[in-house]
């Protein structure tokens, strides 16, 4: 039976992702910063799928948060078989002008954060010679633009990092995924005027699990982010900054 | 969150909100701390605008989807108030259980059910939705999280029952399923000549697991129709239910009002052919049981963007047979199109606001318009005089005068949530257009 740690499961896709892995049979540990949001997403879980679903309560961003502490809380069941990633933060304040305090906030839940719990389970899937990684990034990586430049730029570390990731364990068991994300109709999204349409949580979900056992590199959800961006990287700079988005 | 303008279900309301969907209960503690008012919308499927209101932050249960706990030696399922009957009828079916009262559609919300207090199809038997509540876990800014029951905070969760989230944003709650009987039924199909015939029928068969009628009220008759009445039997039927949701926003958008005297009659009229072409006993299973609208919500769509409104009511047994020959002369004289003409019969106490009583409950729909306004006026003063209620769930058009002839309660719900929520923390247009 495998076995899954979902960093970022107490809402949108990662709760979709906790919800449909419980359905096919996973065991579960599930994290986020709220114990209580877990809880009940853990307690819905067993009631219906009746599967191991165990909470860890951790903040990645947290500067005393303990990778290897954490690390254990999640395998003191077992080996884990899949890590998902997809904690992250965003802010209003987030622009060219943020003050300190937010840049090094948004980085450390965006980027220092992510790599630190990425490094440990690296380190331990390396031991066990098995085990699978995907890390949510966003299209935001993809097009920078004035609004959020921190939360981008930090994708943007978070996506370089997994891709290296994925050259080291190149030839080996092991599977490395970045998934850029677009717009999901999640609390980020809800009630912003969205030039593209957003994609259900659960649909994202269907996705990343079927993808689970290929070794598929970076991939954009839904795919044809990959041409929206492409695109938008290829425009002039004078056209460029027109943008408002 | 964001500015978004929402219809109540019948369609003849609408109102500009700010709409969120908090998904962590932090973020729902934030929310509800504000200057303005409040108030908590499950799926929106009142008829009237009960969970929206010019101006008011509209906080959506729908993050909060979850079951929480399960006992399978007593049924007490404690879940989170955004969870729908569907998702917990999926639940509970298969491990032997249901819930004993089930309004129309499995998009309905738990929350809804107990700010509505609603009821199922058998409601002389099995009671309101307000019975089934064993406790709820009730926020308020100013009060706090409170644990509600018949023992503990017992006027916050006397109110909250029927109190169309006037009282705070109900977060979880624990209800008493029933073992399930059956999930095969026999239904018969029985002709009535009147809506009166259709009541001393349905009495006779009183101790049936689902009863209720059909009427065409569109000939001018005295509402030829049938009385449907389904006792379990032994054998495994059909329990697993298919549904799509249900919306406010999606009900009729495309459409014109397509329902008029014509094609009403009409309708029916084929309907009651096809239903003759059938035999008149037939097994049904329960999913089809419990919740005959699915499969069948282009009902409300034909009522096109315009809407439709709703006239349920309750008046005692005795003078049902008077209602019934108003109803029949009142339908005649407006010459409103009646879609839906059916009863139930109701069992329970009056308390508060609460649409539960001992008696014939009826309920008529028509499509917005001038028709049903006089229709339901008409229908208001003979209610009055007969001592019965309409459902205010229902019934867009009731004024504080009416509720306030009709409910005895009413007064006492006024005052007593004036004193649980001096500051009104939450509104509605529910609440603004009965003065309570």
């Amino acid at each position: 039976m495998s076995k899954a740690v979902i960093v970022g499961a107490s809402a949108g896709v990662g709760r979709a992702l906790a919800e449909r892995l419980a359905a096919e049979g996973w065991s579960l540990v599930l994290t986020a910063r709220e114990r209580e949001d877990l809880d009940a997403v853990a307690c819905d879980l067993r009631l219906r799928y009746g599967g191991a679903i165990r909470v860890v309560a951790a903040d990645i961003a947290d500067a005393g948060f303990d990778p290897d502490g954490y690390l254990q809380a999640c395998l003191e069941d077992g080996a884990s078989d899949a890590l998902l990633l997809l904690a992250g933060a965003s802010d209003p304040a987030d622009d060219a002008e943020a003050p300190d305090e937010a840049i090094v906030r948004l980085t450390r839940a965006n980027y220092t954060g992510p790599l630190r719990v990425l490094g440990a389970f690296a380190r331990a899937f390396a031991k066990n010679g098995r085990g699978t990684i995907v890390g949510f990034t966003s299209i935001a990586a993809h097009a920078p633009r004035r609004k959020n430049p921190i939360y981008a730029s930090a994708k943007a570390g978070l996506e370089s990092y997994l891709i290296s990731l994925r050259h080291r364990f190149a030839d080996t068991p092991i599977i490395v995924q970045a998934v850029a994300l677009g717009y999901a109709d999640t609390a980020m999204t809800f009630g912003k005027p969205l030039f593209f349409p957003a994609i259900a949580p659960e649909d994202a979900a269907r996705n990343v699990i079927e993808g689970l056992g290929r070794d598929r590199g970076l991939v954009f959800l839904p795919c044809w982010w990959r041409w929206a961006t492409l695109a938008l990287k290829m425009l002039p700079w004078p056209l460029y900054k027109q943008l408002d988005f | 969150m964001t500015r978004a303008t929402l219809r109540s279900f019948d369609g003849t309301e609408s109102y500009g909100v700010e709409l969120r969907r908090p998904d962590r209960y932090r973020i729902l503690r934030q929310d509800l701390q504000h200057e303005g008012a409040s108030i908590a919308r499950g799926t929106g499927l009142s008829y009237c605008a009960a969970s929206a209101g010019e101006d008011v932050r509209v906080l959506l249960s729908r993050g909060y989807d979850r079951l929480l706990a399960f006992d399978e030696a007593t049924g007490i399922v404690e879940a989170e108030s955004g969870v729908t009957l569907g998702k917990l009828y999926e639940f509970s079916v298969p491990r032997g259980w249901i819930l004993p009262v089930m309004p129309g559609h499995p998009s309905i919300t738990l929350g809804g059910c107990a700010a509505a207090d609603v009821h199922g199809k058998n409601q002389h038997r099995e009671g309101a939705f307000s019975g089934v509540v064993e406790s709820l876990v009730l926020w308020h800014p100013d009060r706090g999280e409170l644990v509600c029951s018949r023992a503990q905070n017992p006027e916050a969760f006397e109110l909250t029952l029927g109190g169309f989230g006037l009282t705070g944003f109900i977060v979880s709650l624990r209800l008493r399923l029933q073992r399930i009987g059956s999930s095969s039924f026999v239904r018969e199909r029985l002709p009535v000549k009147s809506l009166a015939e259709a009541a001393a029928v349905m009495r006779a068969r009183a101790d049936a697991d689902s009863l209720y009628s059909w009427h065409q009220l569109n000939g001018g008759g005295p509402g030829r129709g049938f009385v449907y009445c389904a006792r379990g039997v032994a054998g495994r039927g059909e329990s697993r239910l298919s549904w799509a949701p249900l919306s406010a926003e999606k009900r009729g958008r495309r459409l014109p009002p397509l329902y008029n005297r014509l094609t009403t009659r009409l309708a029916l009229g084929a309907y009651a052919l096809s239903e003759r072409l059938h035999p008149s006993k037939m097994t049904i299973g329960l999913g089809e049981a419990v919740f005959p609208v699915v499969g069948r919500e282009f009902y409300f769509d034909l009522f096109g963007r315009r809407g439709f409104r709703e006239y349920q009511a309750l008046v005692p047994e005795p003078a049902f047979p008077e209602m019934a020959e108003s109803i029949a002369r009142l339908a005649r004289e407006s010459r409103a199109p009646i879609t839906l003409a059916s009863l139930k019969l109701f069992s329970g106490k009056a308390s508060l606001l609460r649409f539960e009583a001992d008696g014939v409950c009826f309920a008529l729909d028509c499509p917005e318009g001038e028709p049903a306004l006089r229709f339901f006026a008409g229908l208001d003063e003979v209610v009055a005089r007969l001592g019965g209620i309409v459902n205010l769930a229902k019934d867009g058009r009731a004024t504080a005068a009416l509720a306030r002839r009709l409910y005895p309660g009413y007064g006492d719900f006024k005052r007593r949530l004036a004193a649980f929520d001096p500051k009104r923390r939450f509104d509605s247009a529910l609440r603004r257009r009965l003065d309570v």
